[in-house]
């Protein structure tokens, strides 16, 4: 994640219209965006599943271990 | 009765907090914007006499404690972007926060987390207000010309950055995702700007020993270190593109008591209970206040100090129920 090259997904059109900062965006792989966990879920427990919570994470520091769907 | 005002979807920060009410069997209703929204819960608030009825059940007289958090960030319908929802979906946006307006003088009298009138302050307040408060910030411009870009470049040792002056969130792209965070610029990249630019914020960059984030709740600091073990200056300008790195370590830390007690009196004096707040201990050992967020995260610093962040909230808001 050092130093990674910055690039945009915008148009020279659309960023003659922008501030400067959307010229220097990251660019990461969706999965692995800690905040989104799109793909990620933290455990297959059914316990931890229902309407409300689907996320979970614990408030203790047991690990940061993550459990991928195709594992 | 406890009012928590989120929203459905996954935030990190709130559902672990709802784990510990839930624990401590506290009085407390979740109310989001799809309950709202999506027809999904029945909800009528009657504007004459302020009484909000939910399910039929009116909660407004047992209301002590409101927990605002991302309340009417997250307002998903299900329209095109295209004309004319594209437009139906702005309106209904501003409805949104007009509705959010009325709950904040409707229940003024009660206790917030955060304040209602702190909810809004923005990285420009803060900084501006800090500067009046003599809390070190960086020099900071808005400017959209490249002659006065030059001029703060030239008069800034130490570098310049430029960054959101709220905030960007995550463009996702399929297989990617493209975010915007605080970058560093050079004199390559000033050169090649035209004269005239859409105007854009820029800071003085501050050299650092090492960055502080502190989640601050009602007079009580929560900071943690976070110390990056390299030497070869390969480090990005925004710390979060960094989290992970193997290099980096989270430290429990305390802040001077008597900066503790200064950032206290201005929480104070900008109307901020909690807040979470980005500190860079220069290589002087000054304290440089970078920015604050009203309804900032706190798991991480949370998880990896064993600070407990999400049950001291949950206590807070116990403690303030009566």
């Amino acid at each position: 994640m050092i130093n990674k090259k910055k690039t945009t997904i915008f148009s020279k059109q659309e960023l003659e219209e922008l501030p400067l900062t959307y010229r220097l965006m990251n660019e990461m792989e969706t999965e692995n965006v800690g905040e989104l966990y799109l793909k990620s879920v933290f455990t297959n427990s059914k316990k931890h599943y229902s309407k409300s919570y689907k996320m979970y994470i614990s408030s203790k520091p047991i690990s940061n271990y993550i459990i991928k769907k195709d594992e | 009765m406890i009012v928590v005002l989120s929203y459905d979807w996954y935030e990190q920060g709130t559902d672990p907090v709802i784990d510990w009410l839930i624990y401590h069997k506290a009085n407390f209703v979740k109310i989001t914007i799809q309950d709202l929204l999506n027809k999904r819960e029945n909800c009528k608030i009657n504007i004459n006499t302020g009484e909000i009825w939910i399910n039929g059940k009116e909660i407004s007289k047992d209301i002590n404690v409101i927990w605002f958090r991302r309340f009417e960030d997250d307002v998903r319908l299900n329209l095109s972007d295209k004309f004319p929802s594209k437009q139906a979906e702005f309106e209904v946006d501003h409805e949104i926060r007009e509705l959010t307006k009325f709950l904040f003088s409707r229940f003024k009298e009660k206790k917030w987390m955060p304040h209602y009138k702190g909810i809004d302050v923005n990285k420009l307040d803060v900084l501006y207000y800090a500067n009046k408060a003599k809390i070190k910030v960086p020099t900071t411009v808005v400017c959209n010309n490249k002659n006065d870009l030059i001029t703060f470049f030239k008069n800034s040792l130490t570098g310049i950055i430029i960054k959101p002056i709220r905030h960007s969130g995550y463009f996702i792209k399929e297989k990617n995702t493209y975010s915007i965070y605080t970058n560093s610029i050079d004199e390559k990249f000033i050169n090649s700007l035209p004269e005239n630019f859409t105007a854009t914020l820029f800071q003085e960059k501050v050299k650092s020993k090492f960055e502080i984030r502190v989640f601050y709740l009602d007079g009580e600091f929560f900071a943690t270190a976070i110390i990056i073990n390299n030497n070869n200056n390969n480090t990005e300008a925004d710390i979060k593109l960094s989290f992970e790195s193997k290099d980096i370590n989270w430290i429990p830390y305390k802040l001077p008591t008597k900066y503790e007690q200064e950032m206290h009196a201005f929480f104070q004096s900008i109307n901020l209970n909690t807040c979470s707040f980005d500190v860079i201990l220069t290589p002087d050992n000054e304290n440089i206040l970078l920015e604050i967020n009203p309804v900032g995260q706190y798991s991480a610093p949370s998880n990896r100090c064993n600070y407990n962040i999400e049950e001291k909230i949950a206590n807070w808001l116990i403690k303030n129920d009566k």
